[in-house]
């Protein structure tokens, strides 16, 4: 084995210092230590309160991605989501921010954002790109709480918008649903937040929500109307179209007015309306006072329906509530009963020079008798009157006809019967037949045949006329025969004029003719009229085989 | 190194001795072979590591195999609003050499797709020359080994850069990041030749030189 | 079966180079030098100052800041309001869903398991060295320290995080979280807690020897 020389030398021990120093390096981990301690320290101290929220479903949330968010803040996250025991709904668990715990109050309400598109308005499109986030409405309740159900959808308004709620009352719901917009004026004013059934199932309780300022100009006379879609009406005034606005045609739309006149004492909360199916149905005067009257009418009321208003002077004053035949015993024709129903409150009278009434407050029976009796002797009358030539629709017009028979209001007539007047259109069908009735008596033929006899004997007698000067042409002598030179030229005019071929005779003949002809124009425009009155304007139907 | 005066070179195998890898204790090799533990540490006691050169190529021969995949699948795909895209090694080199950040450029490039392979030439290079039994530039040789065990671990660097950005990048709409297939391959590139470093005993380089010097008759039978 | 001891007219302190072989005596190392192979130049062996000390508080600071890299958050990503968080473990979890359990493995292993294993059995052999009592039973445990050694990568974690990062920054807004600034101060304790220990104190403290 070869030698293996040892290089070393011997070695020194080296003694180490028995002092308990403790060395620099430990700080090191006390350091770290002391980091742990203070990150531990910091979560756990910024760690927010844990709450559970019920979903109906999970979708939407991711847990440890979903954020909770207040106004736009984060202000906490999901944590977890899990199915219920019963499988009836998911609960998630959130863990929020140490400074939201004075959010989580008994009425805070919490829902899922995502994207919403509907009639009326497009919204938390950002969550497409973002995924859904889940928004919470701090409520007014002082009382903690830290399991929630929350809402199915956003809610309409929350806690913190100003406004006032109120309730409308409807038939049917017609296209109205959470969302739809309140227009005050044309500007939106408040949405409607929700409805339901009552509990007879006999009308519609839409719950509104009127956002401040608007909710003071809601007082307790106001009048809400359904003012979605386009609203188009074809009455005697005419065609009217009216809309509230382009969401409105398209999402429906309430509109509410005050009318002029009414109180403007706000409404309190809660306070229930009814809701009109349109604008004129809505802003109609509230009717304390109504009349009924009956009007008895012996034309043709097609073209009247219910509901037409009863007009004086443009005003309307009224409507017909009713329309039959009229069966009383001893009348002399088949006529039409219309019953109207008058409401004073619209007309303001001056009984008294410097005295302005309105009829609804100040009549009373006995006044108001005698006012009317006054004026129907003055001569007011109701009179058909056409409408809308368009349509053919009529209605019942009040007005003072100064040669009108003199009439009184049946009193003792349930309900009083009030005088009435032919319609002027009637008035000149009937005029126009009895003039055709005339002209068709005349004996047109007769008198024809008479003139052409007439003529034809004077033709005659200016032939023997004729001869007779020529026999005196031989006889007389120069002054006799200028005479009857002249003569003769006068009588050959005179035949001239009368022949068959003369222009009079085929003047007249052809006038004659004329008049026969107008005669039976105006006769089939007197038929023409009475079938369809609308011809003055449109002019002859078609005439069908 | 130091050089000090000039010393007679011996090797503990050619005394005779087991070198513990462990505690760094000598002992003295059993005549007839067969394992033995360390006395200090009781570590189990090879004179060479067992079958290196064969382990080392095994290794490296299927490194090289799957570097082919690793390199050709995609790294990861990206999926956008923009649409998706899948990104291999290179690609996502080129990417970011293209939006500016050519340091991260090179970063990458030398970690990912470099370093395993110089790896791999390096381990062909030493565990051929060990096997011909070469007696030239033993020192640098030993350099290189050292610099590929100590290279080995950064390789996978895109592992880690593909974990996180898989890990950061779900945002479901916008972006997200998936890792592909070439990953898998590029992992297993890395632990093989991680493996192959570890089993490819340094001192073969050195033996030859030690074997041409007289010296005992050899003990240990059981080295590649 | 244990192998006898070295020859008896060995010189005591005689080493051999772990990448060359060569047979050297050990030298004597004052506090702080670094003894490097006579041939080849591979390390062999240091002495530094105060080295269980060191290595000790070292080791514990890395396991706080290991607890603390796990714990928390790593880094963060912001983009249009929305905002991901990731721990290591959340990291893993996400490549295991997606199908790349490989890889996850992969990961996890030498960015969980093995740092957490090194450290563990680093603490579990420096506390009783520390405190003075050594008994063989410790030297599994140091074997297994070597053993996994090489495969705690996390510095190379740590860069490759900071390259992702910066690949996002283009991106959406990054960011850091505690475990990533408690990860970069793990990588530089835990390297400094290697340099510290001498493992040679292993071996010098009297060893209460049973021997069958």
């Amino acid at each position: 084995m070869p030698e293996l020389t040892p290089s070393s030398l011997p070695a020194a021990t080296v003694e180490k210092p028995r002092r308990f120093r403790i060395p620099l390096v430990w700080i090191i981990p006390l350091v770290a230590a002391l980091i742990g301690v203070f990150l531990a320290a910091r979560t756990y101290y910024e760690q927010g309160p844990t709450i559970t929220i019920q979903f109906k479903t999970g979708e939407g949330l991711e847990p440890g991605k979903t954020r909770i968010k207040y106004k736009d803040v984060d202000v906490g996250q999901i944590a977890a989501v899990a199915l219920a025991e019963d499988g009836s709904h998911v609960v998630a668990t959130a863990r929020l921010a140490r400074q939201a715990s004075r959010l989580l109050v008994d009425d805070t309400r919490f829902w899922v954002v995502s994207a919403k598109v509907s009639g009326s308005s497009v919204s938390g499109l950002g969550t497409l790109l973002s995924g859904a986030h889940v928004g919470l409405d701090v409520g007014k309740s002082e009382a903690a709480r830290r399991n929630f159900v929350a809402l199915d959808t956003a809610p309409a308004v929350t806690f913190d918008a100003p406004g006032q709620v109120f309730v409308l009352q409807a038939d049917t719901l017609g296209s109205i649903s959470a969302g739809t917009p309140i227009y005050f004026r044309r500007i939106e004013a408040g949405q409607v937040t929700g409805f339901r059934l009552d509990e007879e199932g006999k009308r519609v309780e839409v719950q509104i929500f009127i956002k401040a300022p608007y909710d003071r100009f809601v007082s307790a006379d106001s009048r809400f109307w359904n003012a979605g879609g386009v609203d188009v009406k074809l009455g005697p005034e005419g065609v009217q179209v009216n809309t509230e606005s382009l969401a409105s045609i398209v999402a429906g739309g309430i509109a509410f007015l005050t009318p002029e006149g009414a109180s403007s004492e706000p409404a309190r909360r809660n306070q229930a309306f009814r809701l009109f199916p349109n604008r004129s149905e809505a802003l109609k005067q509230p009717h304390s006072q109504v009349l009924s009257y009956v009007l008895r009418f012996s034309e043709s009321v097609r073209g009247l329906s219910v509901g037409a208003p009863v007009d004086f002077r443009g005003i309307p004053v009224g409507e017909v509530t009713a329309i039959r035949p009229d069966f009383s015993v001893g009348a002399t024709d088949l006529g039409l009963m219309v019953e109207v129903a008058i409401f004073p409150g619209r007309m303001q009278i001056h009984p008294q020079p410097g005295k302005t009434t309105y009829f609804g407050k100040d009549a009373r029976s006995g006044d108001f008798r005698a006012f009317s009796d006054q004026l129907v002797t003055n001569g007011l009358r109701a009179q058909l009157r056409s409408g809308s030539l368009v349509t053919g629709q009529i209605y019942v017009a009040l007005d003072f006809f100064p040669s009108a028979k003199p009439l009184k209001i049946d009193w003792k007539h349930v309900p009083p019967l009030f005088p009435t007047q032919r319609g002027s259109l009637d008035e000149l069908q009937t005029t126009l037949m009895r003039i055709l009735a005339k002209l068709d008596k005349l004996p047109l033929d007769e008198i024809g045949q008479d003139t052409r006899k007439a003529i034809a004997s004077l033709g005659r007698t200016i032939d023997e006329a004729e001869r007779l000067v020529k026999r005196l042409d031989g006889l007389a002598s120069g002054d006799v025969r200028d005479t009857l030179v002249e003569a003769r030229s006068a009588i050959a005019d005179a035949r001239k004029l009368l022949a068959s071929d003369a222009p009079l005779q085929q003047d007249m003949r052809a006038s004659l003719q004329e008049l026969g002809r107008a005669a039976q124009a105006l006769r089939h425009l007197a038929d023409t009229l009475d079938r369809h009155p609308e011809a003055l304007l449109r002019g002859k139907p078609e005439e069908k085989p | 190194m130091s050089r000090q005066r000039p010393f007679v070179a011996r090797q503990a195998r050619q005394a005779g001795l087991l070198n513990c890898h462990i505690c760094g204790q000598l002992s003295q090799a059993p005549a007839g072979g067969g394992f033995v533990r360390c006395p200090r540490c009781r570590a189990p006691l090879h004179m060479r590591k067992p079958a290196s050169l064969a382990t080392t190529w095994a290794l490296v021969i299927a490194a090289a195999i799957l570097y082919i995949p690793a390199n050709l699948l995609p790294m990861m795909s990206t999926a956008s609003l923009l649409g998706s895209q899948e990104d291999t090694i290179m690609s996502g080199v080129i990417f970011l050499w293209q939006s500016g950040s050519w340091p991260l450029a090179a970063v990458v490039f030398f970690a990912s797709v470099m370093v395993p392979l110089l790896k791999i030439f390096a381990l062909v290079y030493l565990a051929a020359s060990a096997q011909r039994r070469s007696r030239h530039r033993l020192l640098q040789r030993t350099r290189l080994y050292r610099m590929v065990e100590f290279v080995g671990r950064w390789s996978m660097l895109d592992i880690y850069v593909i974990t996180i950005l898989v890990a950061l990048v779900k945002f479901q709409g916008l972006a997200t990041i998936q890792a592909g297939p070439a990953a898998v391959a590029f992992g297993a590139v890395v632990v093989l030749t991680m493996f192959a470093a570890m089993s490819f005993d340094p001192r073969l380089i050195w033996d030859p030189a030690a074997d041409s010097a007289p010296s005992l008759p050899d003990p240990d039978s059981d080295h590649a | 079966m244990l192998a006898p001891d070295a020859h008896p007219s060995l010189p005591a302190g005689l080493i051999a180079c772990h990448e060359c072989d060569l047979l050297q005596t050990e030298p004597v190392l004052a506090p702080g030098e670094t003894a490097r192979c006579a041939r080849c130049g591979a390390f062999l062996a240091r002495n530094p100052p105060d080295s269980v000390d060191r290595s000790l508080a070292l080791s514990l600071a890395a396991a706080i800041l290991y607890l603390i890299a796990n714990i928390y958050p790593l880094v963060g990503l912001e983009m249009q309001g929305q905002r991901v968080e990731v721990t290591l473990a959340g990291a893993l979890r996400i490549l295991w869903r997606d199908g790349m359990e490989p890889v996850a493995a992969l990961v996890g292993v030498t960015t969980l398991v093995f740092p957490l294993l090194e450290l563990a059995m680093i603490l579990v052999v420096l506390v009783p060295l520390r405190l003075g009592r050594v008994s063989p039973r410790l030297a599994p445990f140091f074997r297994l320290v070597r053993a996994v050694k090489p495969w705690g990568m996390v510095e190379v974690f740590l860069l490759g995080m900071l390259v992702s990062l910066v690949k996002l920054s283009h991106l959406a807004e990054v960011i850091l979280g505690a475990a990533f600034w408690a990860m970069a101060a793990l990588i530089v304790v835990l390297t400094l807690a290697g340099r510290a220990f001498d493992s040679r104190l292993l071996w010098q403290t009297p060893v209460v020897e049973n021997r069958p």
